[in-house]
């Protein structure tokens, strides 16, 4: 087997004072399923956003595919293949959703501004593919019956949905969802463990990066577990030797009660 | 003759700074650029010059001041009436804000040239005598009252910000509207205080400029440009930042003008505004106004 | 046609031209100048004086004044679009007044304010700067719908989410600027052929500001409604010379009146008349069917 795909190590970060993240190191392989759990607060959206350099991390090195990208910015990290939602849906308004997951390929587009303003002949082919190529994606998460609607129209489990369409069909290597289920009801929470199983099937190699804090959603899906709690790795392993751990059971199931 | 140079900057920066924190105060509770406020400068010139002549006889310089400068709060309480606090409650998104404030700007400047014309208007001189001298030095008599009067009203100003009810609460709006809202802070208090402040600072910088050159209806935008260059060299939402890149801007454009001329002036600040948001974008204090994350 | 007649309509087609300049900055990547009057006062100064001074003829130098255009919004842009979005606004403002400046400076060639107006005749002008206004609003309409459009509009919501998507906002932001800078030169020398004469303060920051209320009256994001209204609210006060009400020519007021008109417009509807929708042919369908249907546009956060 190959390395890893995505790789952090001792990740730091500091906000004023208050450690958001101590320490992180962790590591991905291509066709990996990885959750992230913890309660609020235990820096997990930072782990996103130092991965996907929101932020620069204070001390630590990240790896993607062998290469050290610690310094690269977030727009050279989107562009090598690291793709993410966000917690609170960040669709782009203005935006019918077929728009919406076009636009996720738009800086690779084959064609110059001069042909768009002068909607020359590899505007009209570029167009075509690109719309094609989100449609296939839009299908195999069921979105296609609202590729014209406004995203801020839409219930808020299709948006999340959306969002998951326009991280993923640009092709990444790496995804990274943003508590998917935040916000969705039993059923739809059952749905999108089968969407994600199905992007699984349709994207062999992709590795998933998944930040949750419902135990059922991750226990079923992932392959391998990293439990945060006050910005620290509490423990780490494959789902049933976390079902187990003692240390999750206080930190974690604790705060549930 | 650098000495009277260097108090004729003095005084002339004392004025931008009076500019630039009216326009700051504004951005630091709504975070949009106010360009009106440039306008509001030029309609306080205007109703200061009104007033003066109205009377046989002109009143104390101070009387006009003071008249003016009541004014100038009623008309950013209107303003803020009529152009923003519909928006406000809509929620709408910032551009609103600075169409609106571009709109207000644009408006003042045509209703002060279609009615009281393009030709300039003067103040009655308040001294006797143009300079004075101490020691053998001669001064300018309005440049020294200019900047008596501005260093005054800056220094009273900070202490509102950083010593009263309302100033804390001016300050806690400014930093957190969420948090302050929470801690019961009447935010519809605080927007008043800030547009009357605002309104204030406009008046009295009206009537200064007014005296110190002449009222004309685009007085104001200019104005709002080196309001805008102090407050990028200071850093917006600065209040000490703005005031010694006043004060220098002052100076510096004093020099500028009497070595250059003042057609090359605004070419050269210009110059110096771009080098600076090229090589230093948050201003000499370091703080940085940034859009939300 | 009367001359009178051809006149505004070169009017209209060259308010046209410089609010489409404004609907890519404004509407479609969400920043706002105030120099665009800059813009057309650097292109159409360029143009006439190289034209006199080295008799090429203007369609040679029209080219020297585009490039030099775009020269100096890049030297601008580059710096300043990488901050928050209102400092371009001022910017720009600051940049008014450089210009004007500059051109009084030179006055041995640009005759100061005096004005110059050494500019050719051109014949046919009319159906010249029709030809450019359809090319120009033909252009804009496609920039939208392309992915540049799309990106765009992704930016003015979320320049965050759009650069964890690999948009190069600031990259972006130069192109559309220098794009709408050009455009604005080209309103600019049409602006010079038709008046044949130029000087400094007929493009001030006031002009800028006239062609954002313009934009916004039409619709904050409908090209359609925007083109419009530069159209009408231009040509409209022509038909005010020598009406007076209480002895005051209306004309002269005319900027006054938009200015009360938009803050009555974004008081009651927000988004201006049109808000993001687009005039064409399904929409009238669908509004005549009784449903009106939501077109593509943006909304600012």
């Amino acid at each position: 087997m190959s390395g890893p795909i995505l790789k952090t190590e001792h990740l730091h970060k500091n906000f004023g004072g208050v450690i958001a993240v101590q320490d992180f190191s962790f590591e991905i392989r291509e066709g990996e399923i990885l959750a992230i759990i913890g309660p609020n607060g235990a820096g997990k959206t930072t782990i996103f956003n130092l991965i996907s350099k929101i932020y620069q991390p204070d001390k630590g090195t990240i790896e993607f595919d062998g290469t050290d990208i610690t310094g690269k910015t977030q727009i050279e990290t989107a562009r090598m293949g690291v793709s993410r939602t966000f917690q609170n849906t960040r669709l782009f308004t203005g935006l019918s959703v077929l728009d919406n997951v076009k636009v996720a390929l738009d800086f690779a587009g084959k064609y110059t501004l001069l042909e768009a303003m002068l909607l020359l002949p590899r505007r009209f082919r570029t167009e075509k593919e690109t719309t094609a190529r989100a449609m296939a994606c839009l299908k195999l998460l069921e979105l296609d019956r609202y590729a014209e609607a406004r995203p801020e129209n839409l219930p808020y489990g299709i948006q999340r949905r959306v969002e998951i369409a326009r991280a993923l069909v640009s092709d990444p290597k790496v995804l990274m969802l943003d508590e998917p289920a935040a916000g969705l009801n039993p059923e739809e929470v059952f749905q999108l463990v089968d969407f994600i199983r199905a992007i699984k099937t349709k994207y062999p190699k992709l590795a998933i990066l998944v930040i949750e804090h419902r135990m059922d959603l991750v226990m079923n899906l992932s392959d391998y577990i990293y439990v945060q709690d006050f910005g620290e790795t509490i423990a780490k392993g494959k789902p049933d030797e976390i079902r187990n751990n003692p240390l999750v059971l206080k930190a974690y199931l604790g705060e549930e009660e | 003759m650098t000495l009277q140079l260097l108090i004729s900057g003095f005084s002339l920066g004392a004025v931008y700074a009076l500019i630039a924190v009216g326009f700051a105060i504004v951005f630091s509770i709504f975070k949009f650029s106010n360009i009106a406020h440039g306008g509001m400068i030029s309609a306080c010139a205007f109703i200061g010059y009104f007033f003066q002549s109205s009377f046989e006889e002109p009143p104390p310089f101070i009387v006009t001041a003071l008249f003016t400068t009541g004014v100038g709060v009623l008309m950013a309480l209107l303003i803020d009436t009529i152009a923003y606090r519909n928006i406000r409650k809509k929620q709408a998104p910032g551009l609103y804000y600075f169409l609106m404030s571009i709109t207000v700007a644009i408006l003042i400047e045509q209703i002060l040239s279609v009615f009281f014309g393009k030709n300039l208007h003067t103040y009655a001189p308040i001294f006797s005598s143009t300079t004075f001298s101490i020691g053998g030095l001669r001064f300018s008599s309005i440049d020294t009252l200019i900047m008596v009067i501005s260093l005054a009203i800056l220094s009273a100003l900070i202490f509102v910000i950083n010593k009263t009810k309302i100033g804390l609460a001016i300050r806690t709006v400014a930093i957190s509207p969420s948090t302050s809202q929470l801690m019961g802070i009447n935010s519809s208090v605080v927007i008043m205080a800030v547009f009357a402040i605002a309104g204030a600072l406009a008046g009295i910088s009206g009537v200064l400029l007014g005296t110190k050159f002449s009222v004309y209806p685009s007085l104001g935008p200019s104005m709002m440009t080196k309001g805008f260059i102090v407050s990028v060299i200071g850093g917006l939402g600065s209040l000490g930042g703005a005031i010694v890149a006043a004060i220098a801007l002052g100076v510096v454009e004093i020099f500028l003008t009497y070595w250059l001329g003042s057609l090359s002036t605004p070419i050269v600040l210009f110059g110096i505004m771009l080098l600076f948001l090229t090589v230093r974008p948050e201003g000499i204090s370091g703080r940085f106004a940034k859009d939300k994350v | 046609m009367s001359n009178y007649q051809l006149s505004l309509i070169m009017l209209a087609c060259i308010s046209i031209i410089t609010v489409c300049g404004v609907f890519a900055i404004t509407s479609l990547a969400g920043m706002f100048s105030l120099g665009q009057a800059s813009y057309m006062a650097i292109s159409a100064y360029l143009t006439f004086c190289i034209a006199r001074y080295q008799n090429l003829p203007v369609w040679v130098t029209s080219i020297i004044g585009l490039a030099g255009c775009a020269l100096v919004a890049f030297v601008i842009g580059m710096p300043t679009l990488r901050l928050r979005r209102d400092y371009l606004a001022l910017m720009t403002i600051g940049f008014g007044q450089m210009v004007q400046s500059i051109i009084i400076l030179l006055d041995k060639y640009t005759n100061a304010a005096i004005g110059f107006s050494k500019i050719p005749k051109v014949n046919n002008l009319v159906y010249i700067i029709l030809a450019i206004t359809v090319l120009i609003v033909f252009m804009v309409r496609n920039l939208k719908y392309s992915r540049f459009g799309r990106m765009c509009i992704a930016l003015k919501n979320d320049d965050i989410a759009a650069r964890s998507f690999g948009i190069d906002v600031h990259g972006l932001r130069v192109k559309i600027y220098v794009i709408a800078s050009l455009i604005a030169g080209v309103g600019g020398i049409c602006y010079g052929l038709r008046n044949r004469v130029i000087s400094p303060d007929a493009f001030d920051w006031s002009l800028s500001a006239e062609m954002q209320i313009l934009l916004f009256f039409g619709g904050t994001n409908s090209l359609t409604g925007s083109v419009i209204s530069a159209a009408c609210l231009k040509v409209l006060p022509e038909f005010l010379k020598g009406v007076k009400l209480f002895g005051i020519d209306l004309q002269n007021c005319k900027t006054i009146i938009y200015c009360l008109l938009i803050i009555v417009v974004i008081n009651l509807r927000t988004k201006g008349l049109l808000g993001e929708r687009e005039l064409s042919l399904s929409f009238l369908r669908g509004l005549f069917a009784g449903k009106p249907r939501d077109r593509e546009g943006g909304e600012s956060t």
